[in-house]
């Protein structure tokens, strides 16, 4: 029989009491939104002006609008959020947050540019490549920002520590940012593009899907903790939202139809089922944040 | 203060050492009294339902055959905190003594170092709205006192003192017992240690005699 705890006073425990809760949850996946979107209108912008003019725009939008909305969620979530402003110029170089944030703002300053090259402005149209390679180095470090900060916490926590946290988000981002200018252009009664971003996200929806069985894989076989972990994602408290949000509605449903569009080839694919699908693929992503930031604190300590 | 006060914890900086305060808890000596717990929230005002430093307990056994083992618990002080690092504004700083401490003036509530301290140490202080934990007293050292829950410790379970001076009761207690380090595997390096921490993880695994093998998988499971 193993030892019973019968006090302990435990600071964060179980899913009502952990450090970083909802609002982190939505921050990541609106930053994930902002990084994927600007990469998205970045890549069309230089492969095809003329033929992605609509994802090109829809995406410089979405990326400033995700950031208008991220920033405040992020500042609010904070407990001293009037000292925000103090992260700009005391910021500490080994702490992920300030570079997510020094980023972020980086990423709102170019997707504001790129609007502007969107809508054709002469003053910006020299500079497109600088603003696009900028930008996207941006947007490629928001998004690594929001799987480093779990990351770093060095073997504090199960899930967070092992590396495949970090592939995961990025993939995370790139799917979040073509569903969302899936959905805007479809939404938009627009078909031109779509089946190309329908087929990007065929692969990298498979990716999502491989990496998120390798880091639970990877968490079953290792320390105990990570094992707890996994149990309360495969089968424990969290599971109704893995299955049901992640998998089912993010993953496999996509995937399914997405490769069915890309095998059917040639014809654009419907602006409604397109966006549906892209709605589905945003629940799932969501859903996938939620798992991985709460997954990591839900097991108590000490 | 002399080498054989009581309440003597170690040299100050000079003579070109550098102070590291530690603390080293007897397992042995603990009674489970809370007195440290009390002291603490009384010398720091630590508010209502949050703790800097407490007392876990583990019963091992079945009526009447049951023992109990406690194990103190604090901040670690460690030599290379993960809270350091991650802190965005440089709040949470190590001192050149070695006390981790937070400055609450610079304190954001982002809560990074909750999310990165590997020994749930840190909470959200309700009343400042910033990080929490143990600061080994800082503001007693410096006056040449000694922490509150040393001071008040009933079985003298805690021995505090200057880790970095070879003649000081810590260095020598460090030196002529086995000590352990809370979850040594995250690199974090506590300057906080235990002896008889074996019997405590004994009593958390069920009354099997060697932790051989298994200690790096109990540690992992938050036990040591």
């Amino acid at each position: 029989m193993n030892g019973m705890v019968s006090y302990n006073v435990p600071h964060f425990f179980g899913e009502g009491l952990v450090p970083w809760g909802m609002l982190i949850v939505v921050h990541f996946f609106l930053s994930g939104m902002a990084a994927g979107s600007f990469i998205a209108s970045a890549a069309a912008s230089y492969l095809d002006d003329e033929r992605y003019k609509k994802i090109a725009a829809a995406g410089a939008y979405l990326a400033l609008l995700s950031i208008i909305v991220d920033v405040p969620i992020l500042i609010l979530d904070l407990d001293r959020p009037f000292r925000f402003i103090t992260l700009l110029y005391r910021g500490s170089v080994t702490a992920p947050l300030t570079w997510g944030v020094w980023f972020l703002i980086g990423l709102g300053l170019f997707s504001l540019l790129n609007i502007a090259l969107q809508r054709g402005v002469e003053a910006v149209k020299g500079s497109k490549a600088l603003i696009l390679v900028i930008g996207s180095v941006c947007a490629v470090g928001v998004s690594a920002y929001t799987a480093v900060a779990l990351n770093v916490a060095t073997n504090a926590r199960p899930l967070w520590s092992d590396g495949a946290v970090i592939p995961v988000f990025m993939v995370a981002s790139a799917t979040t940012g073509i569903a969302a200018v899936s959905l805007a252009v479809s939404l938009s009664g627009g078909r031109k593009g779509l089946s190309s971003l329908n087929a990007a996200n065929a692969v990298l929806l498979l990716f999502q899907l491989a990496l998120v069985a390798f880091m639970l894989i990877t968490a079953s076989t290792s320390s105990p903790l990570s094992r707890e972990a996994a149990g309360v994602i495969l089968s424990g408290g969290l599971s109704l939202v893995f299955w049901i949000g992640l998998v089912t509605i993010g993953l496999v449903i996509p995937v399914i139809v997405s490769w069915s569009n890309v095998l059917a080839k040639g014809a654009e694919p419907k602006a409604g089922t397109t966006a549906l699908i892209s709605a589905m693929v945003l629940v799932g992503v969501l859903a996938l944040r939620y798992i991985i930031v709460y997954g990591g604190q839900i097991i108590p300590l000490t | 203060m002399e080498r054989d006060d009581q309440h003597y914890v170690g040299e100050k900086e000079g003579a070109g050492r550098k102070v590291r305060w530690g603390m080293v808890v007897d397992l042995r000596r603990c009674i489970g009294c809370h007195a440290c717990s009390v002291a603490c929230k009384a010398e720091n005002d630590v508010p209502v339902g949050v703790y800097r430093a407490w007392v876990k307990y583990v019963d091992k056994g079945t009526y009447p055959n049951v023992t109990r083992h406690f194990l103190p618990r604090l901040c670690n002080h460690c030599k290379s905190p993960s809270c350091v690092r991650v802190c965005p504004t440089k709040a949470t700083y190590k001192r050149g003594d070695g006390a981790v401490v937070v400055d609450n003036d610079k304190c954001i509530g982002c809560r990074s170092c909750m999310t990165a301290c590997p020994y749930d140490a840190r909470f959200l202080n309700a009343v400042t709205k910033t990080a929490d934990k143990c600061t080994f007293c800082v503001h007693r050292i410096e006056k040449g006192l000694l922490p509150a829950c040393v001071q008040s410790c009933l079985g003298r379970a805690r021995i505090f003192g200057d880790l970095n001076d070879p003649g000081s009761e810590i260095s020598l207690y460090v030196g002529r017992n086995p000590v352990k380090q809370l979850k040594p595997s995250t690199g974090n390096d506590p300057s906080v240690f235990y002896i008889g921490l074996e019997e405590y993880v004994e009593a958390m695994r069920g009354g099997v005699t060697s932790i051989a093998g298994t200690e790096g998988a109990l540690e992992q499971k938050g036990v040591i």
